[in-house]
């Protein structure tokens, strides 16, 4: 378990993985982008406005994911105090909110036409927008322990309080995922089960083209963000160090 | 009321969502670069001024 | 060791809690979280006459007439269990249409009928490219929770 809590280690993986993720994913979401929006033909219904799916989907992928991994390492900080999966949990809060502002504005822009609304209160809609507030949530808690008066939390790692809250907020995924099976609501239901998908062959690829290839990217992200958490580290230990010796 | 969308206005829809997915993603990917770029070269930096 | 395996069983005790809770706030929140009411919910007598609500359905097949003002539409909303007729002034959504679905705000009459102010056109999980969408509508659809 502890093999890769050595930053140095997890370093050596992370510098060369940074790139390949950044590259490929950044091929994958302009190829699938251009796919869905000239490859493929336009929707029986919803006509050229369906093609805001190849967006909109992996943005609700990534954004609900983002926390399912948030609280992962919020859990194995509680329980392990391993010292990377604090500076993982950190490093995910902004891109996991990144797509979930875009899910939510994509599917408002996606609403207007189809449905006629920008906005509407449904059990889908406001537990997206719960997501959003949980990760804003997260962020302030966790830039407050990073620059309150105690100084930033050694190596990086989260507060107890921080960790549960990145757990408890976790109830809201699943929420999320029924809200269209267990409520009335607008937002139609899965098109996409363990059973099959109900979303055309035609129409079906270039969706995984951009969910794999944002995937790949938010990826990407995360290594950057806590490549330059590790890094904050580093010169916050060795200035530290500095000020010891010119002490003594 | 035909149970169908469609007519050119659909367009803008589709390019502000992709348009808006680009530059909040893209903003996000230089933003988390730029701060990597900056901090490692200060750790490394220090690290040369030790030796 | 023994520390850690400590705060594995207090992390577990409160997973289970909080996600029992949730269960719990989910279910109470089954009619409170209701975006719309069925008909059949309408007709058991889940409303009151002149009361603002929200009422989701399909636009039963070959039920919409315009009237000679040309605003005014008739339309029947169904879920297969009961049927309600829905009387809206205004604009109606592109993907308004016979046998899709739609949710109208707005509030029974005495007489039975539902007056709505707003009506939004409701789209289902199908995604068909167009030379499809002309399939019959009673063809198999593929299993969906």
């Amino acid at each position: 378990m502890h093999a890769y809590a050595n930053p140095t280690r997890f370093l050596a993986i992370a510098k060369p993985l940074t790139p390949w993720l950044l590259g490929v994913g950044l091929l994958l979401v302009l190829g699938g982008a251009f796919a869905g929006l000239t490859m493929v033909p336009g929707e029986a219904k919803q006509g050229e406005t369906a093609r805001i799916l190849y967006v909109h989907v992996p943005s609700a992928w990534l954004g609900m994911g983002g926390w399912t991994s948030l609280a992962v390492a919020g859990l194995v900080q509680l329980v392990w105090r391993h010292p990377l999966s604090g500076i993982a949990a950190r490093a995910i809060a902004v891109p996991g909110m990144l797509f979930t502002a875009l899910c939510l504005a994509t599917g408002s822009i996606w609403g207007k036409p189809t449905w006629g609304t920008w906005w509407e209160w449904d059990g889908r809609m406001t537990s997206m927008l719960v997501l959003l507030f949980l990760y804003a949530g997260f962020i302030a808690l966790t830039n407050g322990d990073a620059n309150g008066a105690g100084g930033q939390r050694q190596g990086g790692s989260l507060s107890r309080g921080a960790a549960i809250y990145a757990l408890v907020g976790a109830i809201n995924i699943p929420i999320i995922n029924r809200s269209v099976v267990w409520w009335n609501s607008l937002h139609q239901g899965p098109s996409i089960t363990l059973g099959g998908s109900s979303i055309d062959k035609t129409l079906l690829w270039p969706l995984g083209l951009t969910v794999l290839g944002f995937s790949l990217l938010f990826g990407a992200i995360v290594l950057m963000r806590m490549r330059r958490i590790i890094a904050d580290n580093r010169v916050a230990a060795r200035l530290r160090r500095l000020a010891d010796d010119e002490g003594n | 009321m035909t149970g169908v969308i469609s007519g050119g206005g659909q367009w803008a829809y589709v390019a502000a969502a992709y348009i808006l997915t680009a530059l909040l993603t893209g903003g996000v990917l230089w933003t988390s670069w730029r701060a990597m770029a900056k901090a490692e070269k200060r750790s490394d930096a220090l690290r040369k001024d030790r030796k | 060791m023994k520390a850690k395996h400590q705060r594995l069983v207090l992390a577990a005790v409160a997973l289970c809690g909080v996600a029992g809770a949730g269960v719990l706030a989910a279910s109470a929140l089954r009619d409170e979280a209701a975006y719309f009411r069925t008909p059949a919910e309408v007709v058991a007598g889940k409303t009151t006459v002149g009361e603002p609500m929200r009422l989701g359905g399909m636009v039963a097949s070959g039920s919409i007439r315009r009237q000679a003002d040309g605003l005014t539409i008739d339309f029947v909303a169904t879920d297969g269990k009961a049927s309600i007729p829905v009387r809206f002034k205004g604009i109606v959504p592109d993907l308004f249409a016979e046998n899709s679905g739609m949710v109208a705000d707005g509030r029974m009459r005495a007489d039975g009928v539902f007056v709505a102010d707003r009506i939004l056109a409701k789209h289902d999980e199908r995604y068909m490219p167009p030379q499809m969408g002309d399939m019959p509508k009673n063809m198999k659809v593929p299993a969906t929770t």
